[in-house]
């Protein structure tokens, strides 16, 4: 009954797609263009198990993504408390990450190439480049919005501020905090590949770029599948994570409901 | 605690006074005066229910007796010492819960001893009769979104209680509940106040609640905050579903309601 009622629906709209896709295919008659669902299915087989020559790619692509993602949030974090919690930070740092926030990350990117080379480096501080905005934002958010009554009790009880910011604010800013991962973990894949399109030897946005100048359009076709798997698979585990750490947020909706 | 050794308890000692405090709020739109030539005491073990139109200050009160705010003008002692700064020695009860939802029943109510930097182990005891006392004893592993809201303010009532403070600051603690726990929850706190001795000082807007609750009230007027009139309530406790039916209550009722019907007249 479960399988029926969440599996099969998209199932189906899964199956409509494959369909369409397929007599598209057909009916354009190039198969250079558009290629067929079973030859992409094929050059997923190839890339990963007959020769394995995508793993490579994917491994180089999952492993500066994730880097970057750690450095910008890292970064962000640290920053954006000392932001919420020193107004003379504040004052000092606001204006030119609001000046920033709204600049096209990605327009860097030629110039991290010419400072940190085709490697994965010049990749991985592009996409800590554009997580640490979201990130910077939601942990100052998250922060401040830490409920005032609290935050004086500890004041009564004549506290440390750093006690009341490990045991009050930092836990009220927790949901806000997985609020920013979630937005940066999809603009960091996003970041990933825009720098590998640039200039780059390996990862998976290398092969799609070097796959469609040559026509090899299964193969791009794979490489954006491995891409969408990828992303699906990292903002999954992080709700997850979420699920586990910020465990009173969903109960309490839940709650509401009932 | 019997009625006895109830009045024993209270002395006439007067161990927390306002005399003549005045706040002044300034913002670019000029001065607000929020208080205005206050004065007031309150007795050990006294419970006190300050009455007041809502927005008239009395939540600027409250930060005052906790230490976090200086008046502009006048003067606060507690315990015979001029209040200076943070006071440690107040419980405050606030109008939400405000509970940690990442914590157990049981942590909540020990957060003030971990905000304090006592040790844990010394209230642990007092911890579990306060549970107890509140009704709460199977809940104390449980979060609070899995309580009412009822219960999580008695949790909130506990928390303000575990470091044993001499005052119980309460700022329309029952504000946010249904009619029905709003009087139930009045009814609990008066055997909570009953079994610990402790001084209570209960701001509110409900002319029942001050009734049902107090020993004194006192009645502010509207913005700037000025006492009106302190008026004792001399009902006999425990109080329950009959005290309402007091022609004492009655007439007190009628009396309060004149102050701010002919306010608005």
């Amino acid at each position: 009954m479960l399988f029926l009622r969440s599996f099969l629906p998209p199932l189906i709209t899964f199956l409509i797609l494959l369909f369409l896709w397929d007599y598209a295919a057909q009916a354009a008659g190039q198969s250079y263009l558009l290629p067929r669902p079973h030859d992409v299915l094929i050059a997923l087989i190839d890339g990963y198990i007959t020769y394995g020559t995508l793993w490579e790619h994917f491994m180089v692509t999952t492993t500066q993504t994730l880097l970057g993602f750690a450095l910008g949030c890292g970064i962000a974090v640290v920053v954006g408390s000392f932001v919420a919690e020193f107004s003379l930070v504040d004052r000092m740092i606001y204006p030119f990450v609001i000046a920033l926030q709204s600049m096209p990350k990605v327009a860097f990117a030629p110039l991290l190439i010419v400072w940190f080379g085709f490697g994965m480096s010049s990749k991985v501080v592009l996409v800590a480049l554009i997580c640490f905005f979201p990130m910077f934002v939601n942990t100052v958010v998250g922060l401040r919005g830490a409920p005032v009554e609290l935050l004086d009790l500890y004041k009564a009880f004549s506290a440390s501020r750093l006690r009341s910011f490990i045991e009050i604010k930092v836990p009220s800013a927790l949901p806000s905090f997985f609020a920013g991962l979630q937005i940066s973990i999809v603009f960091a894949l996003l970041g990933s590949v825009v720098g590998e399109f640039v200039a780059s030897q390996k990862g998976l946005g290398s092969v799609i770029q070097a796959a469609s100048v040559s026509f090899k359009l299964p193969i791009v076709f794979a490489c954006i599948i491995s891409l969408s798997v990828l992303g699906a698979a990292m903002t999954l585990s992080l709700r997850a994570v979420q699920r586990r750490i910020v465990f009173w947020q969903g109960e309490a909706r839940s709650g509401e409901q009932a | 605690m019997t009625d006895a050794t109830l009045k024993a308890a209270k002395s006439d000692v007067e161990f927390l006074s306002l005399s003549g405090i005045s706040v002044t709020y300034r913002s670019r739109k000029g001065e607000t005066r929020a208080i205005d030539d206050l004065t007031l005491s309150v007795k050990d073990g006294e419970f006190i229910a300050v009455l007041g139109p809502s927005g008239c200050g009395k939540s600027t009160m409250l930060r005052l007796i906790s230490g976090l705010l200086r008046p502009t003008s006048g003067k606060i002692t507690f315990e015979g010492k001029h209040l200076e700064g943070p006071n440690r020695d107040v419980g405050i009860v606030f109008q939400n819960p405000t509970l940690l939802p990442w914590k157990t029943v049981r942590a909540n109510v020990m957060m003030p001893i971990r905000a304090l930097g006592l040790r844990e182990a010394d209230f642990t005891e007092w911890c579990d009769k306060l549970l107890a006392i509140a009704g709460l004893s199977d809940f104390q592993s449980a979060y609070p979104h899995e309580l009412s809201g009822g219960m999580q303010q008695r949790v909130g009532i506990c928390r303000g209680l575990i470091h044993n403070p001499r005052l119980l600051l309460m700022d329309e603690p029952f504000a946010a509940l249904d009619a029905m726990t709003r009087e139930r929850m009045a009814s609990e706190l008066q055997s909570i106040w009953m079994s610990t001795g402790k001084s209570v000082f209960f701001i509110t807007h409900s002319i029942q609640e001050a009734i049902f609750l107090a020993d004194r009230i006192v009645v502010l007027s509207e913005r700037p905050a000025r006492v009106m009139e302190i008026i004792d309530v001399d009902l006999p406790r425990p109080r329950g579903s009959n005290t309402q039916s007091l022609n004492e209550f009655g007439r007190l009722g009628a009396h309060l309601r004149s102050h701010f019907l002919g306010d608005q007249a």
